[in-house]
C-alpha cells in the first residue's frame, strides 16, 4: 500500500516537472531560439518534415490563425468598465471617423477585416466582436447590428486569403476605382445648445450604439455617460437617414 | 470635390497609412463639424449581381453613386446584403470602362464614332442576314432582351437568338416544362421562413445566395429550429451550418432522388392523396422526349426497384442510412420541406433528369403547394427569369411561354408585332454550344454564323471548351464578333467591334428574379464618355436598315418596328430619354404574358412597388394583386375554386403534374488511371460571374484576388504537392497552371479538386467539358476528368 502511495507520488513529480519543462520549452525535438516569433517560413520544415508544435510560451507570444498579429495584454483583457470615467480633453472626432473610414468605402458599408479569418466557418468572430476589446492600443469593435450568422457574407478580409499563387500577370482588372464614397457625419442636430444631439446616421444594422459610442469606442466618438444604456430615450432617430418612407427619399 | 472632403480623404490616407505603421495619429484634425452627406438622394434598384433580386438604395450625389443601402422595404432582402451588394456602387467607376466604340483595324481596337459603328453592324447584318446571331444574357434588362427578341424573331426572322442563360438554368426549365408544363417556380423566399427542413442539392448558397442562406439559418438566431441538409460533392461554407452532410459521388445525385422514391413506394409512405388528386406518372420514349408517354403507378415502381439504400450507397457513396433519413422525412407529413438548387443539379447531363427527379420526390411525399412546401430553383442571373425564361431569349422562344414551332404562339406574336403573315420562322436557331460551334467553323464547312453581337455577356471566359467553341472563330477570315460590354474582358479583347455601353443605375432597367418577382429601376447617374443603353443599340442598328429600305425592319402598314413614341426619333441618341423607352416596350411585352398565366401588371405598378410576383392580376377595385404561391387554391387566381391544387398548364392535359421515372447513368466522363480526378468548376462569394464588375471592386478583389485550384490533403500528400505551390491540371482539352489551397475556402474529397471560374488570367474553361444535357443543351461545368501535376 505504502509502496504504491510512494509511486504515485513519484509519477506526479515526474509529470508535473515535465509538464513545466514542455511549458516553457515546448514537447517538440530540436533547439530554436524562443524570442523569434514564428513565421509560416520558420514553420515549415520542407519535403518530408513535420511542423513542430509550439510551446505554450510562443504561443503567448503569437496566438495563430483569426486575428493573427495581434498582441495579448492580460491585464487589459478586463477592458474598460461603464463605470470609468471618459476623457473628455484631447479627443479628435475627425481623426477617430478618418481611422474608422479607412475599413469602409463609404459611410455605411460594412467594414473590411484588417485581419486573417478562418475561410470555411464565422464561428470565431463573436469571441471578440460580440462585446469588443482592446488590446495594446488596437480595437476588436463590437458589432454594430444583432446577431447575425454568417459574418463573412458582408465583411471580407482585407488580405488575400489564399497562400502562394504568384507569379501571375498583373490583373488587368486592377486599374484604380474612381468612386468616391459618401462620408460620415460628424455631429448629430441639436435643436439648442446643450440638448441631447440627434442620431446623424442610420440605425438600421448600426441599432447597437456601444459599438461605436460604448465604452470599447474610438475615444472620440464615445458617449461622455457610459453608464446610460437607453440610447433613443434622448437621442431621436433620423426619419431621413433611416430612409423612411415619407421622409423626402 | 469640396474642401471638406479633400481634408477628410486626406485624414483617412492618412489614418490608413498610420494604422499600418502602428504609429499613433499625431496630426491635428481640421474642424469638420458640419454635418456631410446632406445631399444625397435614394431611390430603388435591384442588385446588378446574382438572381436572389435584393433591392438595393442607392444613394446618389452630385451626379454620382456615393453610397448603397440595404433596402428595409424590400420584401426578398428586409435590408440586408452580401458584400457584392454593399459594393454595387463601386462597380461603375473602374478608372477603365470602356467610353468610346472600338474597331479593330490592321490588328487594333481603334475608337470609332457611333454613326460609323451602327453602320458596321448594319453592313453586317446586310451582307448576310441568315449568318446574323445575338448572343444575350440573364442579365439583359427585361426591354433589352424584349427589343433583341424582336431584332431577331420579328426582324430578320432568323431565330439566331440564345443567352448565356442556356449554360445556366436552361435544365430547370425543362425540369419544370416536364413536370408542370410552364416554366418557373411554383413556391417563393416566404418558403425558406416556414421551412422544418431546407435540402440543398449540390448548392452552396452561404457564397452564392448569401442573403436567402442568411433568412433560412438566421432563424435558429430567434430560437427556431430548422434542420438543413447539405447534400454535396465538396464541403463549403454551407456545410459548416449544415446538421447532415451527404457528401456523394459526382452525378450520383440521380440514385440518391431514386434511391429516396423507391423507399417512399416500399415503405408505403408517399402522400396517396395527393398523388391520386393531383398527379400522372410519366416515362421515357424512345427516343427520348421533353414530353415523354404516360406509364402506370405499377411501371413507375418498377423503375424504382433497382435503387434499394444499398444499391444507392453503392453508387453515390452515401451511406444507406442517410439515404433512409432523407426519406423518413419526406413521408413525414407533419414536416415541411423545401429544396434548394442551382448549377449543381442544372450544369449536368443529366440536368433535365435531375430536376424532375427532385420535383418527382416532392410531389410523390406532397411536400407541395403549402407554405414551406417546395421544390425551388435558384437562379445566378439577375434577370434569367424576367428576360431569358419569360421573355424567351432562346432560340427556339417567343415571348411570354410560346415556341416558335407553335402555329398559334406565332400567329400571337405577328399580331402583337402587327407583322404581316408567316414573317416569324418556325425552325428554331442554334442554341448556344452549337451558335458558337458554328461561328467557329468555316463557312464552307457548314458554319453558318458569320457575325455574332454579344450583349451583356463575357462568352470569351464562361464558354466550355474554349479551345474549341470560341478561339477558331478569331482566325476564320468572314467571322466577324461585335461586343457591347462596360469593361475591357476576355471576349472584348477579341472582338472585332466593341460597343460600351451604360449599366445598371446608368440606365431604365426591369429585371425578373429567382421567385417570378419583377422589378423596375430609373436611370439615376449619366453613364461615362460615350457609353449608351444596350438596348438604344439594338433599337439604332434597326433603325439604321429601317432606313436602308431592309423590310424587315418594317411591320405589315411600313411602320419601323422600334416606332414605340410615334413623334419622337428614339433611335437619336440625344433623344432617347424623351420617353421612357422601358415603359413603352413593357408595355408591349406584356400583352404576351396572358397566355401562359404569367399575367405581368402594367410598367406604373412596378414603379411603386418592390417587384410584383406574377400572375400579377388586376382587381375588382383596380388594384394590382401579386401570386406568392401558385398552383395553389389558397393563393393562385387561377385554380379552380375547390380544386385545392391544379396544375392548369398540365402535359397530361388534366391539371394534373407529372412524376417521372428517370434512371441513374454514369456521367459522359469519369476520372480514369490517366486523368484520376473528378473536376468541378463554380463561383465564390466575393466575385459574380467573370469578375468583369466585382474584379474592379478594391475590397472584393483584395479579398479573392486570383483563382486557385482546391485540393484535398491526402491528394497532395500522395502526389509530394505543397499548400500554395503552382501546379498543371489537365484534362483531354486543355491545361491550366494554379495555386493549390489546401482546406482553404472550401475542401472537395479526396480524388476531386475544384477551380473558381471569376479570373480572367486563369481561364477554366479551357478545360471543361462541353458535353450537355439532350434537352436542355446546358453543359455539365461542374464534373470532368483532370490531372494534376507538380510544375517544379
Amino acid at each position: 500500500m505504502g509502496t504504491r502511495q510512494a509511486g504515485l507520488h513519484v509519477l506526479l513529480t515526474v509529470a508535473l516537472g515535465v509538464s513545466f519543462v514542455g511549458f516553457l520549452v515546448g514537447t517538440s525535438p530540436g533547439d530554436y531560439d524562443l524570442e523569434t516569433p514564428l513565421t509560416q517560413s520558420s514553420v515549415d520544415l520542407g519535403d518530408g518534415g513535420v511542423p513542430m508544435a509550439r510551446s505554450y510560451t510562443q504561443m503567448l507570444r503569437t496566438p495563430r490563425g483569426g486575428g493573427s498579429g495581434w498582441e495579448t495584454d492580460l491585464a487589459a483583457l478586463r477592458g474598460p468598465s461603464r463605470l470609468d470615467p471618459v476623457p473628455l480633453e484631447g479627443r479628435s472626432i475627425a481623426v477617430d471617423l478618418a481611422q474608422r473610414a479607412t475599413l469602409r468605402a463609404f459611410d455605411g458599408a460594412p467594414p473590411r477585416i484588417p485581419h486573417a479569418v478562418r475561410q470555411d466557418s464565422a464561428a470565431e468572430c463573436l469571441s471578440c466582436h460580440d462585446q469588443g476589446l482592446r488590446i495594446r492600443g488596437r480595437l476588436a469593435a463590437p458589432m454594430s447590428h444583432r446577431e447575425l450568422t454568417s459574418c463573412t457574407q458582408c465583411h471580407v478580409t482585407d488580405e488575400a486569403p489564399m497562400p502562394g499563387g504568384e507569379p501571375l500577370p498583373a490583373d488587368p482588372r486592377s486599374a484604380p476605382n474612381t468612386f468616391a464614397g459618401r462620408l460620415p457625419a460628424t455631429a448629430g442636430p441639436r435643436a439648442w445648445e446643450i440638448a441631447p444631439p440627434q442620431v446623424p446616421h442610420t440605425t438600421w444594422m448600426r441599432e447597437r450604439c456601444e459599438s461605436c459610442h460604448g465604452v470599447n469606442g474610438r475615444d472620440a466618438l464615445r458617449t461622455p455617460h457610459p453608464d446610460r444604456q437607453s440610447c433613443e430615450q434622448c437621442h431621436a432617430s433620423s426619419a431621413e437617414a433611416n430612409l423612411r418612407p415619407g421622409s423626402g427619399n | 470635390m469640396n474642401t471638406d472632403r479633400r481634408s477628410f480623404l486626406k485624414l483617412t490616407a492618412l489614418a490608413a497609412a498610420t494604422a499600418r505603421s502602428g504609429l499613433a495619429l499625431a496630426e491635428p484634425a481640421p474642424d469638420l463639424r458640419e454635418r456631410m452627406g446632406t445631399q444625397v438622394r435614394w431611390d430603388k434598384a435591384p442588385c446588378r449581381f446574382c438572381g436572389t433580386g435584393c433591392h438595393v438604395q442607392v444613394g446618389v450625389e452630385n451626379g454620382k453613386v456615393v453610397a448603397i443601402a440595404g433596402d428595409q422595404a424590400a420584401d426578398v432582402n428586409k435590408g440586408l446584403l452580401c458584400v457584392k451588394g454593399y459594393h454595387v456602387g463601386q462597380a461603375l467607376y473602374g478608372a477603365d470602362r470602356l467610353t468610346t466604340p472600338l474597331l479593330r483595324k490592321n490588328g487594333k481596337l481603334v475608337p470609332i464614332s457611333w454613326e460609323e459603328a451602327i453602320t458596321v453592324v448594319a453592313d453586317r447584318v446586310e451582307a448576310d442576314p441568315a449568318g446574323f446571331a445575338i448572343y444575350g444574357s440573364g442579365q439583359w434588362t427585361i426591354t433589352e432582351g424584349y427589343a433583341a427578341q424582336k431584332f431577331i424573331k420579328g426582324g430578320l426572322a432568323n431565330n439566331q437568338i440564345d443567352p448565356n442563360a442556356r449554360l445556366c438554368m436552361s435544365s430547370a426549365v425543362t425540369g419544370f416544362l416536364a413536370t408542370y408544363g410552364v416554366d418557373e417556380p411554383a413556391g417563393c423566399y416566404a418558403d425558406l421562413d416556414e421551412a422544418d427542413v431546407v435540402i440543398l442539392w449540390g448548392n452552396n448558397p452561404a457564397e452564392m445566395h448569401p442573403v436567402l442562406f442568411s433568412r433560412i439559418i438566421d432563424r435558429r438566431v430567434k430560437g427556431e429550429k430548422v434542420t438543413l441538409i447539405d447534400i454535396g460533392t465538396r464541403r463549403t461554407r454551407s456545410t459548416a451550418y449544415a446538421d447532415h452532410f451527404l457528401q456523394f459521388n459526382p452525378q450520383s445525385d440521380l440514385a440518391i432522388a431514386n434511391g429516396i422514391l423507391h423507399l417512399l413506394v416500399s415503405n408505403g409512405s408517399y402522400d396517396k392523396a395527393f398523388v391520386e388528386k393531383h398527379c400522372s406518372f410519366r416515362g421515357h420514349t424512345d427516343p427520348p422526349t421533353l414530353q415523354g408517354r404516360a406509364i402506370s403507378f405499377e411501371e413507375f415502381e418498377a423503375g424504382l426497384a433497382p435503387y434499394t439504400p444499398q444499391e444507392v450507397e453503392r453508387i453515390s457513396g452515401v451511406p444507406a442510412k442517410d439515404i433512409r433519413m432523407l426519406a423518413d422525412l419526406f413521408g413525414r407529413r407533419d414536416l415541411k420541406i423545401v429544396s434548394l438548387w442551382c448549377m449543381g443539379m442544372n450544369q449536368h447531363t443529366r440536368g433535365t433528369a435531375i430536376n424532375n427527379l427532385v420535383h418527382a420526390v416532392h410531389l410523390l411525399s406532397g411536400h407541395f403547394g403549402t407554405p414551406g412546401d417546395a421544390p425551388t430553383s435558384l437562379t445566378g442571373q439577375p434577370s434569367a427569369c424576367g428576360t431569358v425564361r419569360e421573355v424567351g431569349t432562346l432560340a427556339h422562344a417567343l415571348p411570354g411561354g410560346g415556341v416558335v414551332t407553335n402555329q398559334e404562339h406565332r400567329a400571337l406574336a405577328e399580331k402583337i408585332w402587327n407583322l404581316p403573315e408567316g414573317r416569324i420562322n418556325p425552325t428554331p436557331g442554334y442554341h448556344t454550344v452549337l451558335m458558337w460551334e458554328k461561328f467557329s467553323t468555316p463557312k464552307e464547312e457548314g458554319g453558318d454564323i458569320s457575325t455574332i453581337w454579344v450583349q451583356v455577356t463575357n462568352p470569351g471566359q464562361t464558354l466550355p471548351n474554349r479551345n474549341k467553341l470560341f478561339d477558331p472563330s478569331r482566325k476564320i477570315p468572314g467571322k466577324f464578333l461585335i461586343v457591347s460590354d462596360v469593361y475591357p474582358n476576355a471576349t472584348t479583347f477579341e472582338a472585332d467591334l466593341v460597343l460600351p455601353s451604360a449599366m445598371w443605375v446608368e440606365k431604365n432597367g426591369m429585371f425578373g428574379n429567382s421567385e417570378r418577382r419583377t422589378q423596375q429601376w430609373f436611370k439615376m447617374v449619366e453613364p461615362p464618355g460615350q457609353a449608351r443603353d444596350d438596348c438604344w443599340q439594338t433599337i439604332a442598328v434597326a433603325y439604321e436598315l429601317f432606313r436602308r429600305g431592309h423590310a424587315s425592319m418594317r411591320d405589315k402598314d411600313g411602320r419601323f418596328l422600334f416606332d414605340v413614341a410615334p413623334g419622337v426619333p428614339v433611335w437619336e441618341w440625344k433623344r432617347y430619354y424623351e420617353v421612357n423607352v422601358d415603359e413603352r416596350l413593357f408595355d408591349e411585352y406584356r400583352q404576351f404574358s396572358r397566355m401562359k398565366h404569367k399575367d405581368l401588371a402594367p410598367y406604373a405598378e412596378y414603379v411603386k412597388t418592390r417587384g410584383l410576383r406574377w400572375p400579377v392580376v388586376e382587381q375588382k377595385d383596380g388594384t394590382w394583386r401579386e401570386t406568392r404561391f401558385r398552383f395553389a387554391e389558397f393563393d393562385d387566381p387561377y385554380v379552380k375554386p375547390g380544386a385545392e391544387i391544379e396544375f392548369y398548364h398540365s402535359v397530361s392535359e388534366d391539371g394534373r403534374a407529372q412524376i417521372w421515372s428517370a434512371p441513374y447513368d454514369p456521367p459522359p466522363e469519369m476520372p480514369d488511371a490517366e486523368y484520376p480526378l473528378w473536376l468541378c468548376t463554380g463561383r465564390v462569394l466575393e466575385h459574380w460571374h467573370t469578375g468583369t464588375m466585382t474584379g474592379r471592386i478594391p475590397a472584393l478583389r483584395r479579398a479573392m484576388p486570383r483563382a486557385y485550384i482546391e485540393m484535398n490533403r491526402q491528394d497532395c500528400d500522395e502526389l509530394g504537392i505543397r499548400d500554395g505551390e503552382l501546379v498543371r491540371v489537365e484534362s483531354r482539352r486543355g491545361f491550366l497552371d494554379l495555386p493549390v489551397w489546401i482546406d482553404g475556402r472550401a475542401t472537395p474529397p479526396p480524388g476531386s479538386v475544384f477551380v473558381p471560374f471569376f479570373d480572367e488570367r486563369l481561364l477554366i474553361n479551357r478545360v471543361t467539358l462541353e458535353a450537355h444535357d439532350p434537352f436542355s443543351k446546358q453543359p455539365d461545368y461542374k464534373k470532368c476528368a483532370v490531372r494534376v501535376r507538380r510544375l517544379a
